[in-house]
Formats: structure tokens, sequence, C-alpha cells
């Protein structure tokens, strides 16, 4: 997969583009999209104002190269990206863009989980939670 | 020379996010062992890349001059 990291925010209008690239593709009968957007998570009294991410890229683009191919084996589907972000994303905007194309409805849902769970799972990625007051957590994923 | 780099908390830990170290010709269980005692990093559930593939770090493994050794805490994507 190229390009997949993004720094800073994923924005509207990069989501937007992204979907009217597609309408050139006339096999494609349905999209689907998942997107991870920051949550301002209140903990002892403070808000989580953003998330800054870290990320091992040489690993990172390895693992999410086996990733595609696997999906692309496991569903039937006419193409699939993958956008993260890195550096600083402030609570409200979009970190993970995970864009699904196929002929029909039925693969697209399944292949979007099976994807969004596989790069969360499997990309070394590191989330740094920065408090309104500064001090900072590191992001566990549920 | 080999190069040890770290990420996440565990950069944080190290006060660094990679040196240059003379460890060749020790093994990497050895090696984490130190790394451990001097920062203390017993306390993160990691992973241990050599040469960019994630290796089992029970396993043995002679430590090359040229290997490139990254410690990764927990992936928090999404």
């Amino acid at each position: 997969m190229k390009n997949v990291f993004i720094e800073g925010a994923i924005t509207p209008e990069f989501i937007a583009q992204s979907l009217a690239k597609h309408q050139t593709k006339h096999s494609i009968g349905a999209h689907n999209i998942f997107l991870g957007q920051v949550r301002a998570d209140e903990v002892d009294g403070q808000k989580v104002k953003g998330i800054e991410y870290t990320c091992y890229i040489e690993l990172a683009n390895s693992q999410l190269e086996t990733i595609r191919e696997e999906t692309f084996q496991k569903y039937k589907l006419t193409c699939m990206h993958v956008y993260h972000s890195l550096g600083f994303v402030e609570a409200g905007e979009v970190c993970l863009f995970v864009f699904v194309s196929a002929e029909r409805r039925k693969e697209v849902y399944a292949a979007t989980e099976y994807l969004v769970n596989r790069v969360k799972e499997e990309v070394p990625i590191f989330g740094k939670e920065i408090f309104d007051n500064e001090t900072h957590q590191w992001k566990v994923n549920q | 020379m080999a190069l040890i780099r770290y990420f996440g908390q565990i950069a944080e830990a190290t006060g660094c996010t990679r040196e240059k170290v003379c460890i060749a010709n020790i093994n990497l269980k050895d090696l984490m062992d130190r790394l451990n005692e001097q920062y203390g990093l017993e306390r993160f559930q990691k992973q241990i890349a050599v040469n960019q593939v994630l290796v089992n770090p029970n396993k043995t493994y002679l430590i090359k001059d040229s290997d490139e050794i990254v410690i990764l805490p927990p992936y928090a994507g999404g």
C-alpha cells in the first residue's frame, strides 16, 4: 500500500476527493468507509485535546503490504485504501480512513471490519494522548 | 556499532529514540536484560524487531554490528 501515512488530520475534503476518484470505475457497485475520529476522553478531570501519532514506518509499510495482499485474497474487492495520520490530530478530527470498494455490498462490509482490525492490531503505530493541561498518557487499543 | 531504536512510551523511558551501541556478538536476550536494567523497561509489554522483522526475544540470536534492533510498545493505531 502506498502513501498510507498523512501528516496531521485526514480532512473531509481528502475523503471526498478519494470518493470522486472512484466514480470513473464503473465495475464498482458498493463502497464502504470507516473513519476513526479522535475522542476527547476525560481522565481524572482532564480532557484529551488530541493525539500525537508516531510510527515505525519501515515495519508499518511491510505489514500493510501483507494485510493488503491477504485482504484481496480473502474478499472479492475492486480496490482498497487505508490512510492513517501521523503527528498531531485534534479531538474531533479524523485519524484513520479505510475505504473498500467492490461489485456488491456484502464483501465491503466484511472486508472493512477485517481491514480495520488488522491495521489496529498489526501496524506499529503509537499514540500519545495529550490533555488540556499538557500532561499525557499513552493510547491503548481496546 | 549496532543501532537500537525506541518508540512510544519506551522512547520516553529511555530518553531517546535511537542510540548506537557496541553490542556486537552478544545475544538479543542479554541485550534486553541489559536495557531492562538500564532503563527499567520490564514494566512495558513490548515486541522486538531486528532488521525490520519481528523476532522472538527468547530465541537465541547473536547480534551483528550492522543490525538495527527496534523495541516497540503495544500498537495503538486508529
